[in-house]
């Protein structure tokens, strides 16, 4: 069975036959769970920028994308074999900018919107603090320590490009490494902590 | 490092919406075909929410950071993240942060097993040539009491094989056990970080209500802050006001002045004591003089006198 990113079977776009799906991952990759992934990674991308576009939607928005390449290949767009997935993303982000006019009324809304200030208190009993401190726990010492010294002490640069410095990595690769471990208490706190 | 840069400010930019079409079409174009540049956006989203959930936004960003990150489900859960890791980071007893914690002079040490810890620690340290001692507990959930006893001598608590941090942040800590030497060259994930971390000191104040008299009249505790500490926490520990769920208070200086106000806050339990942590404020805000914290409800009210000393270097 052919794979996403995250180990799970890769999710078919609403609007897409399982012939059109299977021909959209073939395009992709010869290789079914590597044309998994890499259809995965696309689908997250393509949701990120519809969120940071500030669309709603964006999953919705990203599967109409998907199914707008599909109905181009079915076409007879051929995607280049030497580097599908590069040209997929061009494909892929001709589509997206015309779906992308779909929630400019939404966008402009967001401009007059009202927004609350930051709540920055302490969130005792917090069950959602309990959660990650426990999937912090399940972190190796090293991750955590970083993180937690990441987000210590406010966003000064000067404190970050100290951090970076003391690992010898860029600041860039300093964020990047830090959400990573991100991403793992994510997906802890997805799935649930183990108690 | 240079094009990092750029990309770190361009990205930045395009999450708050600063781009123009163009710019922002070239760079989603960038960002579907080149997965690092993905990672750096959406690592430079989570040092945005973070900064947003700190308040440390300007009020344009903040209302840009509400509406185009944390608006959706999957923006709120990030931002919830956030948050949680920067109150997790902040806490001393959870951080890595090296931490210089000191109780009311008068009050029991509750955690006897911790206070002998820390005394151990401080007598390996002496030895050492160390003058100072804290304690840095272990990560645990229930966390027990940081308690630190002062001593004015000069610091000096590097240890073999580490690299001596800066003069303003060395304080000397005893740690969960050995630690790698760090590596500076060394780039694998594992590598545990050990750079210089800002000193954070915890002031801790046990309210009492004014009616009570005789322990109201006790001596003005005094927190002398040792130079180069970057920032102070304050715990509020009070036994009364068991219904009470939400607390409005304040800090102020002898002359009125509000240096830390903020209403609805939720007390954590410890040990049967009800405890209000505030937010961490840079030490500056706290300058040597007599202070006053208060803690209030709708009927009731709670205040403790107190005198800080900035100690100089």
């Amino acid at each position: 069975m052919t794979r996403g990113g995250n180990g799970k079977p890769p999710t078919k776009p609403r609007g897409l036959t399982h012939e059109e799906f299977e021909a959209l991952l073939a395009q992709l990759d010869a290789d079914r769970d590597r044309a998994g992934e890499r259809y995965e990674l696309i689908r997250r991308k393509l949701i990120r920028l519809f969120e940071w576009r500030g669309c709603d939607a964006a999953e919705e928005l990203a599967d109409e994308t998907f199914n707008r390449v599909a109905r181009k290949l079915k076409e007879g767009t051929k995607l280049r074999s030497s580097d599908p997935y590069s040209y997929f993303c061009g494909v892929a982000h001709l589509v997206y900018k015309e779906v992308l006019r779909k929630c400019s009324r939404e966008r402009r809304a967001l401009e007059t919107g009202g927004w609350p200030p930051p709540e920055t208190s302490f969130e005792a009993e917090n069950p959602h603090l309990e959660c990650l401190r426990r999937c912090l726990d399940r972190l190796p010492r090293d991750q955590r320590d970083l993180v937690l010294r990441y987000h210590q002490g406010g966003s000064h640069i000067q404190s970050r490009q100290a951090l970076a410095g003391d690992l010898g990595i860029p600041l860039n690769a300093l964020r990047i490494r830090v959400h990573r471990i991100r991403r793992k208490l994510e997906a802890c706190l997805d799935e649930g902590p183990a108690h | 490092m240079d094009s990092n840069l750029h990309d770190n400010d361009l990205l930045r930019s395009y999450l708050l919406g600063e781009l123009s079409e163009p710019e922002a079409d070239r760079l989603e174009k960038r960002l579907l075909a080149d997965d690092e540049l993905f990672q750096l956006s959406e690592a430079v989203e989570a040092d945005l929410l973070a900064a947003y959930a700190r308040g440390d936004l300007t009020p344009t960003e903040g209302k840009r950071v509400f509406h185009r990150l944390a608006a959706s489900a999957g923006g709120q859960a990030r931002l919830a993240l956030a948050r949680s890791l920067n109150t997790i980071a902040s806490e001393p007893q959870q951080a890595p942060a090296r931490v210089v914690s000191m109780r009311r002079r008068d009050a029991p040490a509750s955690h006897p097993g911790t206070y002998w810890a820390a005394l151990a620690a401080a007598a390996l340290i002496a030895v050492a040539g160390a003058s100072w001692f804290a304690l840095q507990p272990t990560r645990q959930s229930v966390s027990p009491q940081p308690i630190v006893k002062n001593n004015p001598a000069p610091v000096n608590g590097t240890q073999p094989g580490q690299q001596k941090p800066p003069a303003s942040l060395t304080t000397a800590s005893v740690a969960e056990g050995p630690q790698p030497a760090p590596s500076p060259t060394h780039h694998d994930e594992h590598t545990s970080p050990k750079p210089p971390e800002p000193l954070k000191y915890v002031i801790t104040l046990t309210l009492t209500s004014p009616l009570r008299g005789a322990e109201g009249a006790a001596a003005i505790e005094e927190f002398r802050i040792p130079p180069g500490t970057s920032f102070v926490k304050i715990q509020l520990e009070f036994e009364d006001l068991e219904h009470q769920k939400s607390f409005h208070a304040v800090v102020r200086r002898e002359d009125h002045t509000v240096v830390w106000e903020k209403s609805g806050i939720a007390p954590r339990r410890m040990k049967g004591v009800r405890r209000l942590v505030l937010d961490d404020l840079p030490a500056a805000r706290l300058p040597s003089g007599r202070y006053e914290a208060e803690v209030t409800t709708e009927t009731e009210e709670l205040t403790q006198p107190f005198k800080v000393i900035q100690e100089m270097q």
